[in-house]
């Protein structure tokens, strides 16, 4: 039976959060940046509308946030953890399937 | 300072029903960030005013911030998150509350309540024998 396939594209911000913070620890104005280079501004987050985003993934313990002072104002850093990363591993495999068969569906010929 | 500039957003996370922890983060965050992008914009040549405009509108509107974080139903306090749960608790409560309350101060304060009942007594007992007597008097 064919899965279901929900995360298609709401996953898409969660699964570029957690491959780059997979690099190093960032935080939110670095991360919306890093975003827009990666994807060539392919794909660029609404800058407000990423916390929502890292606080429920930090909910869920896929990452984890700190606290740093940096040149006198107060930074929060994000990183992966190791549920982050298996949830990455999930979300790459699952963008795989839905992609190949996107790329499947669009190489097969126009049929009459 | 920043967070204070984010004062509406606040007011409208904790509307949206957002749980008060991240309503707080949220803004203290989207206020650094904001500090980020208008500097970001003064590096480019823009004045303040011009750059400070410019980091509002990148970080979208007060709507579009809480409408992406009530779509993560994890961020929503109890309440928003099961709002029939919450009124059929809350319903609960005052039905059982309701009674209880006069039933409770009854019994924590009986003296108070039986030198009430006894002065109200007296008092009609008297009012009641004045007005016979005037009755009386007037027959």
């Amino acid at each position: 039976m064919a899965q279901t396939n929900p995360p298609f594209m709401s996953g898409v911000p969660e699964l570029l959060l957690l491959r780059l913070l997979t690099r190093r620890e960032m935080y939110g104005y670095e991360i919306v940046k890093a975003v827009r280079v990666v994807t060539s501004d392919a794909i660029s987050l609404g800058e407000g509308v990423v916390y929502p985003a890292l606080h429920a993934l930090e909910r869920a313990g896929a990452l984890k946030a700190r606290r740093k002072p940096v040149n006198g104002r107060t930074r929060v850093y994000y990183s992966v953890t190791a549920k982050g990363i298996e949830r990455l591993d999930r979300l790459t495999a699952e963008w795989d399937r839905v992609s190949g068969g996107v790329e499947a569906a669009l190489a097969e010929p126009e049929h009459a | 300072m920043p967070e204070r500039r984010f004062h509406s957003l606040r007011l409208a996370l904790l509307d949206g029903g957002i749980k008060p922890r991240y309503v707080r983060r949220t803004v203290v965050e989207i206020g650094e960030h904001y500090e980020d992008l208008r500097q970001e914009a003064l590096d480019r040549g823009l004045d303040a005013e011009a750059a400070g405009a410019e980091a509002r509108a990148r970080l979208g509107s007060n709507e579009s911030i809480v409408r992406a974080a009530r779509e993560r139903p994890e961020l929503l306090c109890w309440s928003h998150r099961w709002p029939r749960t919450a009124r059929w608790l809350r319903t609960g409560a005052l039905c059982v509350l309701l009674p209880a309350v006069p039933l409770v101060y009854c019994v924590y304060r009986g003296p108070v309540i039986v030198r009430w009942g006894v002065s109200a007594s007296l008092a009609s007992l008297l009012t009641g024998v004045m007005l016979f007597l005037m009755q009386s008097m007037i027959a």
